[in-house]
């Protein structure tokens, strides 16, 4: 299979199930809203040493908020429902309630007969209202009103959390960095505009591509050399003459659906963007299917 | 969901005890069961014509036609669903339901007339909305919840109120040192609170002009009743003309 000339390699994506949540920030305009939440998804890059895969999903108009402000909505990964609610109502705590005007609300509809596992929200934060704090009830959602220097910081009590996946990829391979760096901001700016999808990584992409295991017993990830360039020579190498520099695109999302549809975009949006010459292959990092139960076939997600 | 209507026959020469009409009893009634109803002297029956349908809506709700100034006790106790009152009620609405030391406990209730003395007393959780004029008391107690008053506010409102909200038009003159001075403040929280009732509310009514104009986040707060430790708070919309910074200054700032 070739996209404008490029060479999609037939192989998959292999993925996981993980833990997910979605969060809205908003705030009087959409700076503070940008800085909230770029203070919250700040170190959520990978489970593997953040505890959670947390970016932001897509800003939202005013009239998409509860309160009627600029907003943004924010998703959230991790590898168990535990780790998810250790994490969050941390970062809501330093990140979001510490942000001058901001509010957070739940971004998952759904209260506790839809979604009976919650994460606390204002149940935990509530507390730094040292009893001067105000609960409401609205429509059958609890909100926390806070008094904070600015006013107050209003809070909604817990969000429902969700079954996600993590893990979905695929690799830009080429000739140079620049032209696979070129290729990956195509492909995540595409992405950009699709909901139920994060590319958690620096700029959507990640030049550490991990394997499991190590010769160290205390990593349990470590260099996927197949990929790495400068180790060309070794016998697991899996480059082609040619290909100087690898680049991984990264999705997690809310269902099967919404991360093989950012695949699609993403790979198309890289492909029409650059020349064979350039982009030379699109392949997708997998443990040969033992590892996650979520298979993303590239032709099938192209077709 | 089902929606009874309970049309008032006739006038009342004494006062009446609404306290059996409970909403979220009626659904294992037929309508001859609820007219049957004792309701102080009368039977049920006598003093309504009473009908259901069913709706596509969420929740039960109930709908008193009439002119209820000598009904005491409407909504005392309402737990969930609706209670709307086209005309005015009489005292304790929404109040505690026989020897229960909590009032309404959840749900919504809306009268479009004035109600008497005591509304919302011991009001526990839930909306309580009065678009006309309250008697005396309003709010005494009170333990949480929000109750909204589109007409002028009798004395001594908000006596020992321990929390919730009173939102009301006009700034209460309170001669007592019970509630904190009037604070100016922001809050995004009446943007959800007005998203979320303004829709049930009649477009025009009083009740629905104070709660859209809620919608700026921008409140005159006072808190207590302090003679009890309370944290309760009584909010009025604050105009733009009234608000710090104006919006001429805002502008300024913004630019």
């Amino acid at each position: 299979m070739h996209i404008n000339g490029i060479p999609i390699e037939a192989t998959f994506a292999e993925a996981f199930d993980m833990k997910a949540t979605r969060l809205v920030i908003t705030a009087d305009d959409i700076g503070w809203a940008r800085d909230a939440a770029a203070a919250m998804t700040g170190f959520g890059t990978s489970v593997i040493a953040c505890g959670l895969e947390i970016d932001v999903e897509r800003e939202l108009q005013p009239s998409e908020t509860p309160d009627g402000r600029p907003g943004i909505a924010i998703l959230a990964f991790a590898m168990s429902g535990t780790e998810l609610e250790k994490q969050i109502p941390r970062r809501a705590g330093q990140c979001v309630l510490t942000c001058p005007t901001t509010a957070l609300y739940a971004g998952l509809d759904g209260d506790k007969r839809v979604l009976p596992k919650r994460i606390a929200l204002g149940k935990s934060l509530r507390y730094f209202g040292d009893g001067h704090q105000i609960s409401k009830v609205v429509a059958g959602k609890r909100y926390w009103r806070i008094p904070v220097m600015d006013g107050e910081f209003v809070c909604e009590h817990d969000v429902g959390r969700i079954e996600g996946i993590g893990g979905g990829n695929f690799l830009l391979l080429g000739r140079s960095t620049a032209a696979v760096a070129k290729a990956c901001r195509a492909a995540v700016d595409a992405m950009k505009s699709l909901a139920g999808i994060i590319t958690p990584f620096p700029g959507g992409a990640t030049r550490s591509g991990s394997k499991v295991g190590s010769k160290y017993k205390s990593m349990f990830a470590s260099t996927n050399e197949a990929f790495a360039p400068c180790l060309a020579h070794h016998p697991s190498s899996l480059l082609a003459v040619g290909e100087h520099s690898v680049l991984e695109v990264v999705i997690d999302g809310v269902d099967f659906a919404a991360v093989s549809e950012a695949m699609k975009v993403g790979i198309e949006a890289a492909c029409h963007c650059s020349h064979p010459s350039e982009l030379m292959r699109v392949t997708a990092g997998n443990y040969g299917g033992k590892l996650g139960r979520h298979h993303f076939h590239l032709a099938e997600v192209l077709a | 969901m089902t929606v009874w209507t309970f049309i008032q026959r006739a006038e009342v020469e004494h006062d009446v005890d609404a306290l059996p009409i409970q909403l979220h009893q009626l659904g294992t009634m037929t309508i001859a069961e609820i007219e049957r109803m004792r309701v102080g002297q009368y039977p049920l029956g006598d003093l309504f014509r009473v009908s259901s349908r069913t709706t596509a809506g969420d929740v039960d709700r109930i709908v008193m036609e009439g002119d209820f100034k000598r009904f005491h006790h409407i909504a005392a106790g309402h737990r969930q669903g609706e209670f709307i009152v086209e005309g005015s009620v009489g005292n304790m609405l929404g109040g505690p339901a026989g020897n229960c030391q909590m009032g309404m406990q959840g749900g919504r209730v809306d009268v479009r007339g004035d109600a008497g003395n005591n509304a919302g007393h011991r009001m526990r959780r839930g909306i309580l909305v009065v678009g006309g004029n309250v008697g005396r008391l309003v709010a005494s107690h009170m333990i949480a919840g929000t109750l909204v008053v589109g007409g002028t506010v009798g004395e001594k409102a908000a006596y020992a109120m321990r929390r919730g909200t009173l939102i009301v038009s006009t700034s209460l003159d309170l001669k007592s040192p019970r509630f904190s001075p009037p604070n100016q403040t922001f809050t995004p929280f009446w943007a959800v609170f007005c998203k979320s009732v303004l829709p049930h509310l009649v477009a025009g009514s009083a009740a629905a002009e104070l709660v859209r104009q809620l919608e700026s986040g921008y409140v005159e707060t006072r808190r207590g009743d302090r003679a009890v430790g309370g944290q309760g708070e009584i909010v009025r919309p604050l105009a733009a003309k009234d608000r710090f910074p104006g919006p001429e200054e805002l502008a300024t700032l913004h630019a």
